[in-house]
């Protein structure tokens, strides 16, 4: 709205202020003149003052006492378009204007006590019925013998009237406007001071109206912006109306933002200051970024949903859509803003989807659903639809991936339930949370009975590895995987073997959650294999047996029939009578006598080795058959003065075969004495101890005593011998070996030379 | 003929056979026996580390299987003479073994000139003859 520049003048002057136009000196003279000539009255006269009148600008006439009309000037005509003869005789106040009567009335009644009466402007009635302003002034010349009446003198001031009524109204308008208006309204002077202002510039700004007036407007500026402020005041001075935003500091330093709208006033072409009308637009600014924040906040949520969701209006055209939903269509924002749903996407309108949309378009309730579309890329989709606004909002995931997965647990599920192996879930702290049925099958325990267990505690017994099973805790302990085989328990206390695999489940922090065995029975295996490595056992035994009877064919066997076949083509070549043929033929006795002595060791560590696996053992005292082969020796130990320490416990009862216990010590004893060093008599210790396998022999003597780096990888040889000049054929130690390993022992030697050997027996865990 | 022949043997039977069929061919002017490696060695020994009173024996008859020192120690024990036994004193094995791994390992070893099964029959005596030469 544009405000009208006026005069400054004009807007100060008082309402009730005389309009200088009314009765002009010029005027008042042309008026009194006739009258101070009327006085010399003549012939002449009469025409004279009729002309006058009948042509004036003004109306004379003259009212009686009765207050009817007795006189009209003929000017009336011209005036107000009576006939002089229509207005004589009839009363002078019925041509007023109602309005004005009663006060006219009153003039003319008071006129007696005055001589003349400048009356205030009324109407009066024209021929036409028009109202006319009317500017009179009367006369009481009611004493004067000519007249004898009022005499009026009139104006038509229509015009002038009229005028200024207009004025008034220009006036009330401006005021109306500068002091109601709901903003504050106020004028600066061309120094931008503060001449006036409405009461809202108190409320906007909270200073009183005199603490401003007068003030220049920076005081109320925010004074971060009093150079915005400045040049606005400068270019609105300059003749330009305009807006500005500006923000301002009340009285309590509150800060308030005013939308201003400044005009320029202007007199004779003269800025003479700036009218301007202020809005307080803070909460409305405030209310806006309230909402737009609001907004932004909303649409920040939608978009952050990282699953697709659109909004459609009630003409299924959409509204909004987020990110996701677009990502997922591969399209752009702007193909499909505004664009109907099912003519885009005419696939949609054929599915299950579209039933659901019209649904809850109808209903306007929330549905939750899940469709499957067969060979595309998504293949099942959960959807949740609720109305919005006027139309609908969808929500949905891609579910394909679930699905699938869901699908898998089924059949691994299945799988765990249905497999003939046993499966276990445990939880963190490796106690049984499920078993399947396979591992009730296996074990013979039922699911009840083994939940909250720790597997190893309930299926490991007495002959169980006890370090296969410390290896498995160690493994829980440091939660790694690992697989192992195990020998458990039956409920019924039946042995089988457990191959197992364990894994430790942990959750996407890291933490272990579960434990998760897969066991498979493997006894049938563990059989075979031990039976396996038994023949194995046999194999290599019967192989290094067949290696050893190939070493005593080519060596043992083998000497003899060599000597006996070289004598006998030598006896051919000899004279039968000389004495060298004689000896020669006793070499010949010899060596069939070898022969046959060879013959016979073979036979009897034959006989040994097979025996050892297969003749039943009973329980044999050692110190009984110590004593025995002592017994056989006695002679011979009391011949060269040998010393016998036995320290064998007589309870000591060993599951055996007697006849290689006292072969065993036989062998040892003989060749005690046989090797014995001549220059010390004999002294012998025998002792057994208990240890954690078997009971341990030990057997020494202070006898030659050997060189064991020369003879340790040949001293059990089969006719190995390391004394020329004392008899033997190597067979002895050969034997003990043999009837040693028959008995599932192992033999061990300690010697020094010319100190003494120690054979130490290992008799192994088979005789406890 | 043979000078001196060493017969290094433990069996006393086969050294006298031994003897006895190199003797009946006129094979050598002297003999001497040994038990095992150790005896032969403590005959030997002082021959090659200087001491040319006796002089060394132009053939050595080696068993294998003995006690005390084998014939492979013995071997072991020459072989720092190797230099000065060769062309002079032929060493070769005499055993009753069958068995092909130790024919094998004698090749192998240049002291030995040749491997002999016992007992020892004309053909060998021939072998031995025409090595001498």
């Amino acid at each position: 709205m544009k405000i009208l520049p006026l005069q400054f003048s004009t807007l100060t002057r008082p309402n009730n202020a005389p309009a200088p136009v009314f009765l002009t000196p010029a005027f008042l003279l042309v008026m009194n003149a006739p009258q101070q000539q009327c006085k010399p009255a003549d012939t002449q006269a009469a025409p004279f003052y009729q002309a006058l009148v009948t042509h004036s600008t003004e109306l004379i006439s003259v009212i009686n006492e009765e207050g009817v009309y007795s006189y009209v000037g003929s000017s009336v005509k011209q005036q107000l378009g009576y006939e002089v003869e229509e207005m004589l005789g009839t009363c002078a106040i019925s041509y007023i204007h109602p309005d004005d009567a009663a006060c006219a009335a009153k003039v003319l009644g008071d006129i007696h006590l005055l001589q003349d009466v400048q009356m205030k402007p009324f109407r009066f009635k024209a021929k036409s019925g028009e109202w006319r302003w009317m500017q009179c002034t009367i006369t009481n010349m009611l004493e004067n013998k000519y007249v004898q009446g009022i005499v009026t003198n009139s104006k038509d001031v229509t015009e002038v009237v009229e005028a200024e009524s207009r004025k008034d109204y220009h006036l009330a308008y401006y005021e109306a406007l500068f002091f109601e208006h709901p903003d504050a309204v106020f004028t600066l002077d061309s120094r931008g001071n503060i001449n006036r202002v409405n009461s809202h510039v108190s409320l906007i700004t909270g200073y009183a109206e005199a603490d401003i007036l007068g003030c220049h407007f920076s005081i109320l500026l925010h004074p971060d912006h009093a150079q915005l402020a400045e040049e606005a005041f400068r270019e609105a001075l300059a003749g330009k109306a305009l807006h500005r935003k500006l923000p301002i500091l009340s009285r309590l330093g509150e800060e308030k933002m005013l939308f201003l709208t400044l005009i320029p006033v202007h007199i004779q072409g003269e800025a003479v200051g700036i009218q301007g009308i202020a809005q307080d637009i803070t909460a409305s600014l405030q209310a806006q970024q309230l909402l737009k924040d609001q907004a932004n906040q909303l649409h920040n949520i939608v978009e952050s949903i990282p699953d697709p969701f659109y909004v459609l209006d009630s003409a299924w055209r959409f509204e909004h859509a987020n990110a996701a939903y677009l990502n997922f269509l591969g399209t752009a924002r702007e193909h499909i803003a505004g664009k109907n749903i099912w003519e885009l996407y005419p696939f949609a309108a054929t599915t299950g989807f579209y039933e659901k949309c019209l649904e809850v378009a109808a209903n306007r309730t929330t549905v939750y659903f899940e469709e499957t579309y067969p060979g595309h890329r998504f293949e099942t989709l959960k959807f949740t639809i609720f109305p919005a606004d006027s139309g609908i909002a969808v929500h949905f995931v891609d579910y394909t991936a679930q699905k699938l997965t869901q699908l898998e647990l089924e059949k691994l599920s299945l799988v765990a339930s249905k497999t003939i192996n046993g499966v276990v879930i445990m939880n963190n702290k490796g106690c049984i949370d499920w078993v399947n049925d396979g591992f009730c099958r296996i074990t013979g325990y039922t699911r009840e009975e083994v939940a909250g267990l720790a597997p190893s505690l309930l299926l490991q017994g007495p002959d169980t590895d006890p370090e296969a099973a410390r290896r498995i805790q160690e493994k829980y302990r440091l939660q790694q995987p690992f697989s192992s085989e195990i020998l458990n328990y039956k409920k019924n206390g039946q042995k089988f073997w457990f191959a197992i695999d364990v894994a430790p489940i942990f959750d996407a922090q890291g933490e272990l959650v579960n434990y998760i065995a897969v066991q498979t029975d493997i006894t049938e295996r563990k059989e075979s294999e031990a039976k396996l490595l038994t023949l194995t056992d046999d194999l290599l035994k019967h192989n290094r047996n067949l290696q050893q009877f190939a070493y005593i064919v080519s060596h043992n066997l083998r000497a003899p029939v060599a000597n006996a076949l070289g004598l006998a083509a030598l006896l051919k070549k000899l004279d039968k009578h000389s004495a060298f043929y004689d000896k020669s033929m006793e070499k010949l006795q010899v060596s069939v006598h070898q022969l046959d002595t060879v013959i016979k060791d073979i036979s009897n560590i034959l006989t040994t080795r097979e025996a050892g696996g297969m003749e039943t053992r009973k329980q044999v005292s050692l110190l009984e058959v110590c004593q025995e082969v002592l017994q056989s020796f006695e002679e011979q130990l009391q011949e060269i003065g040998a010393q016998v320490q036995l320290e064998i416990d007589s309870s000591i009862q060993m599951l055996s075969i007697k006849a290689y216990l006292y072969s065993i010590l036989y062998n040892l004893i003989s060749n005690a004495i046989k090797f014995r060093a001549t220059e010390r008599p004999l002294s012998l210790h025998v002792a057994v101890a208990k240890d954690a396998r078997g009971y341990v022999l030990t057997f020494s003597d202070n006898g030659l005593g050997m060189d064991m780096r020369q003879v340790e990888h040949q001293l059990f040889k089969l006719y190995n011998r390391f004394h020329t000049d004392i008899q033997g054929k190597g067979m002895g130690l050969y034997m003990l070996k043999t009837q040693v390993e028959a008995l599932g022992g192992k033999v061990k030697v300690e010697s020094k030379l010319g100190a003494g050997t120690t054979f130490t027996l290992f008799l192994g865990a088979k005789h406890v | 003929m043979y000078k001196k022949i060493f017969i290094i043997d433990d069996d006393e039977v086969s050294s006298f056979l031994t003897e006895a069929t190199l003797a009946e061919e006129a094979f050598a002017q002297a003999y001497e026996c040994y038990h095992n490696g150790k005896e032969a060695l403590e005959a030997l020994l002082p021959l090659l580390q200087g001491q040319p009173a006796a002089p060394l024996p132009d053939l050595i008859l080696l068993d294998l299987n003995m006690p005390v020192i084998s014939g492979w120690g013995f071997l072991e024990a020459l072989a720092p003479y190797a230099a000065q036994l060769q062309g002079r004193c032929l060493i070769y094995i005499l055993t009753s073994s069958v068995d092909e791994e130790e024919v094998k390992r004698a090749n192998e070893n240049e002291l030995v000139a040749g491997f002999l099964h016992k007992p020892l029959i004309e053909d060998s005596i021939l072998r031995l003859k025409q090595a001498r030469r």
